[in-house]
């Protein structure tokens, strides 16, 4: 991966399909249908996060709710996997027995005919032009940018999370990666995790809470001004 | 529940090595319905939902219709095949759109109607037009209460004719 100047003009000028993505997406379902692992569970958000950044980079409006709908069907699965990984302190006998059943209900979702036609539909889309990737690449920036960034306030955080995150998805698309912005999207991830305990935080906890937010302020630090370029 | 009933926009004609469901609108089609939907917007009509066909003619007639909605979208493969229970199962909201193909939206039509499919020959509707039906979504439970061809929908009209 490079970073460097990311600027509109290195955006590289070849149409965008959505093919690569989708075959690995199809993949991802098929292997969640059976007993996935905590990974497995993360890479079908994943991916189908990289997809909806695709449709916004083709001003779609359509197929994002599928889209949605499907990553939400994961999120609960997702959510107790982070819990049983990260922090084995916060595990209790019935988290598995209710990481089994979000399973069970995730996977009766990708059984459902919804998922079949979104991926009939995202398999006919056409590739997209690099122009509207560019126009959609510059809105991205403009909402990526947030000033001051709130250290605090774990619902903002989450949204510029989430804001990053379809920039870079974007970037990624028109291969052209920024440096950073990955590293600065988990640390706001490991922040995001860190909120969704709901016992009292330990002070080890407090102290890792303390480090990502350092951490977090030089990656910002470092992004901010490459993403202002970018939303010129 | 008023269900607006739409045949998606003028795509390209069907040819050898095209995939049916990777026919794509043409630019006048596309062109066209928007004015349709600028119609249908002058005529108050707001979404809650629009379901749609995977199909790329359904896909980008459904794009189309976006301004008009205040919900969401939802793709289903139940709108590229004859009508079924679970396309009727699968609708709610007050105000909803259905994104197909004929003659499975006459048959649709019919059905809503007349709680059968056989009269869906009676019905025409031309790509880009829209049926309107007001009631519950079951079969023989909903009553027309509007059906516009293409035409007019659209404001000022022209000369070429709708196909």
């Amino acid at each position: 991966m490079h970073g460097g100047t990311t600027t509109m003009k290195g955006l590289k000028s070849r149409g965008i399909s959505i093919e690569p993505w989708l075959t690995r997406f199809k993949r991802a379902l098929a292997r969640a249908q059976i007993d996935p692992t905590a990974q497995e569970v993360h890479q079908l958000r994943v991916i189908g996060g990289r997809l909806r950044a695709w449709l916004s980079l083709g001003h779609y409006r359509v197929l994002h709710d599928d889209l949605r709908w499907l990553r939400q069907s994961a999120a609960a699965v997702r959510t107790l996997d982070v819990l049983l990984e990260k922090w084995p302190k916060a595990h209790d006998v019935t988290m598995a027995q209710r990481r089994a059943r979000a399973l069970t209900q995730l996977q009766r979702t990708l059984r459902s005919p919804r998922v079949t036609g979104l991926i009939a539909a995202l398999r006919v889309l056409p590739a997209l032009s690099s122009r509207q990737a560019q126009e959609a690449t510059r809105r991205l920036a403009r909402a990526a940018l947030v000033k001051p960034l709130e250290w605090s306030d774990a619902d903002a955080l989450h949204a510029v999370r989430r804001k990053l995150r379809r920039l870079r998805y974007a970037l990624e698309w028109q291969h052209h990666p920024m440096r950073d912005l990955a590293a600065l999207q988990r640390v706001l991830g490991d922040l995001n995790d860190l909120s969704t305990l709901t016992q009292g935080q330990s002070n080890s906890l407090r102290k890792t809470r303390k480090a990502a937010v350092r951490r977090g302020s030089t990656l910002w630090a470092a992004v901010q001004p490459r993403i202002e370029e970018l939303a010129q | 529940m008023n269900l607006l009933i739409i045949r998606h926009a003028k795509a390209v004609e069907r040819r050898k090595g095209l995939e049916d469901a990777s026919r794509a609108l043409t630019d006048q089609g596309r062109q066209r319905f928007i004015a349709s939907v600028a119609g249908l917007g002058r005529l108050g009509v707001k979404l809650d939902r629009v379901y749609h066909s995977p199909w790329l003619r359904a896909v980008q007639t459904a794009e189309l219709l976006t301004p008009l909605l205040k919900g969401s979208t939802e793709v289903t493969p139940w709108l590229a095949a004859p009508p079924a229970p679970q396309l009727l199962e699968l609708l709610e909201g007050d105000s909803v759109s259905v994104v197909g193909h004929e003659p499975w939206l006459t048959a649709l039509i019919s059905l809503l109607l007349h709680g059968t499919t056989q009269f869906g020959d009676r019905f025409e509707l031309k790509k880009g037009g829209v049926a309107c039906l007001e009631g519950q979504p079951r079969a023989g439970s909903m009553r027309l209460t509007a059906l516009y061809p293409p035409r007019a929908l659209r404001a000022g009209g022209d000369d070429d004719a709708d196909q």
